[in-house]
């Protein structure tokens, strides 16, 4: 089963929200949940987990900005990065 | 908005020519592509139900397409076997590399083939629905912040502005 099988990515995107569950039950601990992390990286292709991956960090920071969690320093390194 | 010459996922060659006659709402994706085109596909696939239930009140049919930014994969058997899975009345074109740059260029579609891991990659691209009217003409896009009722909507306001103008 490939990518290409409606089937294969609904397992992947299943099992991922298992895991992005069990992070967020455990304040993103991961070692806290390292069997749904095996689960994750075995039933999705590695370049989908490198993809998930930067889009649960981005989520995070899209929420800790809306509750204004974010670090002063943090957001001033970003506002200094280049605009691509 | 402009030409395309490519094949459909029944190795049919194809240009833009063919779909006059027809409103097409083209999708830029790949196959290999972890979430983002399959909601948009699920997305297109409700617009184009919303609007195939008007048909009667259409003098133009409407016509999906699904067009690849991945020629080096994207084969028209894999483009078949991946559509099939949204709706039957999907489309899907692919061609050479040179066939999809150059529509792309026209479409003002970026699109770039990501960092490998292995022999596998994510083709980073634009996210866009484009609307053509039945003269071939470029009308409107719709991207990922509109849902399905909302481009059937569009697309129902341009088709009768069509028709209109064209009485």
């Amino acid at each position: 089963m490939s990518v290409i099988d409606k089937k294969y990515r609904e397992k992947c995107w299943s099992v991922r929200d298992d895991y992005w569950k069990c992070l967020d039950m455990n304040k993103e601990e991961k070692e806290k949940c390292l069997q749904f992390r095996q689960l994750f990286e075995s039933s999705c292709p590695a370049t989908w987990v490198v993809h998930f991956d930067q889009k649960h960090e981005y989520d995070i920071f899209k929420r800790q900005l809306a509750l204004g969690q974010v670090e002063t320093d943090k957001l001033k390194s970003i506002k200094q990065q280049p605009k691509s | 908005g402009g030409p395309f010459s490519l094949i459909t996922h029944e190795k049919k060659p194809v240009t833009d020519k063919d779909f006059h006659g027809q409103w097409i709402l083209i999708y830029f994706g790949f196959t290999h592509c972890p979430d983002i085109c399959p909601e948009e596909l699920e997305k297109l696939a409700e617009v184009t139900e919303l609007l195939h239930k008007q048909k009667n009140k259409q003098n133009y049919p409407f016509q999906p397409l699904f067009v690849s930014v991945d020629p080096e994969r994207d084969t028209p058997e894999l483009v078949s076997k991946y559509i099939k899975d949204y709706s039957p009345h999907f489309i899907g074109l692919t061609g050479t590399r040179d066939q999809v740059a150059d529509m792309c260029k026209h479409y003002r579609v970026y699109f770039s083939q990501g960092p490998k891991v292995g022999d596998d990659y994510i083709v980073d691209h634009a996210i866009v629905m484009y609307l053509i009217n039945p003269n071939g003409e470029f009308v409107d896009y719709y991207g990922r912040n509109k849902n399905a009722k909302e481009v059937a909507y569009a697309i129902e306001q341009h088709m009768n502005a069509f028709k209109e103008s064209n009485k």
